[in-house]
């Protein structure tokens, strides 16, 4: 990996304290996929952060406990994590259909990876999953291409072979890219980008042998980008053109990350 | 993935983390409420959908969950409604809590925390205009905080935390109850990223040996 992996190791306490942002929880966590040794750490250093939580306890105001129990009892609970088994997971979103958009479920050594990514995935899946609920069938169609969206993206921090870089961005930001070699596909996410300016839209490329491929367009910063064809690949970079995108990048990158092998 | 990145150790803590002795190592049982394992029986129940265990696991979480909120949004009302929302989360993902991954009230207390920490950092622009007026964790808190155990575990904590450096204490609360990301806290207190990334790790490894926190 590129210097994520030498500074990376040092955020277990900022990471316990939920003190990093979106971006590098991402970086974090996907390093934590690779190392044991930082997750155990990062397990002690939690509880650690958790007896700061408890020690702060005071009695919850009385009207507060009939309150949620009254919402319990109408609040459907997730279901566990299950190994991956496509066809069932088909059949159970089949079966959701028209009461519940779900969140598709990943359960590997990467879950949580990215975590930036999960959770504006889940933001966006979460968002459609109540849409879902308040109005069933218009939103449904809505819905059903958000989780596509979301699942691609889930698939590829769920990637065995996910690996994630940062870098930040010269006007102002970070982001990080977790790119899976096995699957030719990466997700972007940035934090701290400003809005694009009027009449300029952000454009991704992919770099490697030959002239820069164009990868996408996003406007605004908030949510994760799902780059397919990776391919043999070697950066990701962000350039700012003209609203609707160029074939080639004119102006200078904003943002270049190097993919690891 | 096979093996670690390049540069790194094949045990990952290759730079001299863990230099802090324990010398008051405590029975991690001897806090409030039941035993952690009896904690993570109740939340399995909970997983089944077994609202009469959720109610018992209320009764043993909703005051660190509640107060932790406090302590990080101050504004009462707020923090109910944060509290309310953890809680309803606690029942909605029993089912992914994984004892493997840690402690029943830790997994709360994480939750109860990003919740928070989620609230501030999306408020931001409308609290920077608001003056923080509500201070709740004044003597108040010693006032309400009834229960022995709740009281000596805060008393042991506030021990530990007396036993950082300063850097790290103030690293350390300020990310913790304050809210702010490390990067937030170098300008609080006016260090570099380096250095406030690793006094955090650091006080936080002081504390757990303090704490005698299993691993």
């Amino acid at each position: 990996m590129t210097h994520a992996s030498q500074t990376v190791h040092t955020l277990a306490g900022a990471y316990a304290l939920d003190a990093l942002d979106p971006a590098e929880r991402a970086e974090f966590e996907a390093h934590l996929g690779e190392c044991d040794t930082c997750a155990e750490e990062v397990r002690g250093l939690r509880e650690t952060a958790a007896r700061l939580g408890t020690a702060a306890a005071r009695p919850a105001p009385e009207a507060m406990r009939a309150r949620v129990l009254a919402e319990i009892a109408q609040t459907r609970q997730v279901p566990p994590h299950v190994t991956a088994e496509a066809a069932e997971e088909r059949d159970e979103l089949a079966a959701a259909r028209g009461r519940r958009a779900r969140r598709r479920r990943v359960g590997t050594a990467l879950l949580g990876a990215a975590a930036a990514a999960c959770v504006a995935v889940a933001a966006v899946s979460g968002a459609a999953a109540y849409r879902a609920e308040q109005r069933a069938d218009r939103a449904e169609a809505q819905a059903a291409r958000l989780q596509a969206d979301a699942d691609r993206v889930n698939g590829v921090l769920a990637a065995p072979d996910a690996r994630a870089v940062t870098d930040t961005v010269t006007s102002g930001g970070r982001g990080t890219v977790v790119v899976s070699r096995a699957q030719g596909r990466a997700v972007v996410i940035m934090s701290g980008l400003a809005a694009a300016p009027a009449a300029r839209t952000y454009e991704l490329w992919l770099m490697g042998e030959g002239d820069p491929r164009p990868a996408g367009t996003m406007a605004t910063a908030s949510a994760p980008v799902l780059v397919t064809g990776v391919g043999e690949a070697t950066q990701v970079g962000i350039t700012v053109e003209p609203a609707g995108g160029s074939p080639a990048p004119t102006t200078r990158p904003i943002f270049a990350v190097g993919l690891p092998a | 993935m096979a093996g670690t990145a390049p540069g790194e150790g094949a045990d990952g803590t290759g730079d001299g983390l863990r230099v802090v002795p324990a010398p008051h190592r405590r029975d991690p049982r001897g806090r409030a409420g039941r035993p952690p394992d009896a904690l993570a029986r109740l939340v399995g129940r909970v997983a089944k959908g077994d609202e009469d265990a959720f109610a018992e696991l209320y009764d043993e979480v909703s005051g660190p969950v509640y107060g932790l909120v406090v302590r990080v949004l101050r504004d009462p009302a707020q923090s109910e409604e944060v509290a309310q929302e953890v809680l309803v989360e606690l029942w909605r993902t029993a089912s992914r809590f994984d004892p493997a991954r840690g402690g029943a009230m830790a997994w709360a207390m994480t939750i109860a925390h990003r919740r928070a920490v989620d609230r501030v950092r999306s408020a931001q622009a409308a609290t920077d205009r608001e003056e923080r007026a509500h201070r709740p964790d004044g003597p108040a808190f010693d006032e309400v905080t009834e229960q022995v155990e709740a009281r000596l575990e805060a008393e042991r904590v506030r021990r530990c935390l007396g036993g950082l450096t300063e850097l790290q204490r103030e690293s350390v609360t300020l990310a913790y109850y304050g809210g702010y990301t490390y990067r937030e806290v170098a300008e609080l207190l006016a260090c570099s990223l380096g250095t406030v990334k690793t006094r955090m790790r650091d006080g936080l490894i002081r504390m757990r040996d303090c704490l005698g926190v299993n691993r």
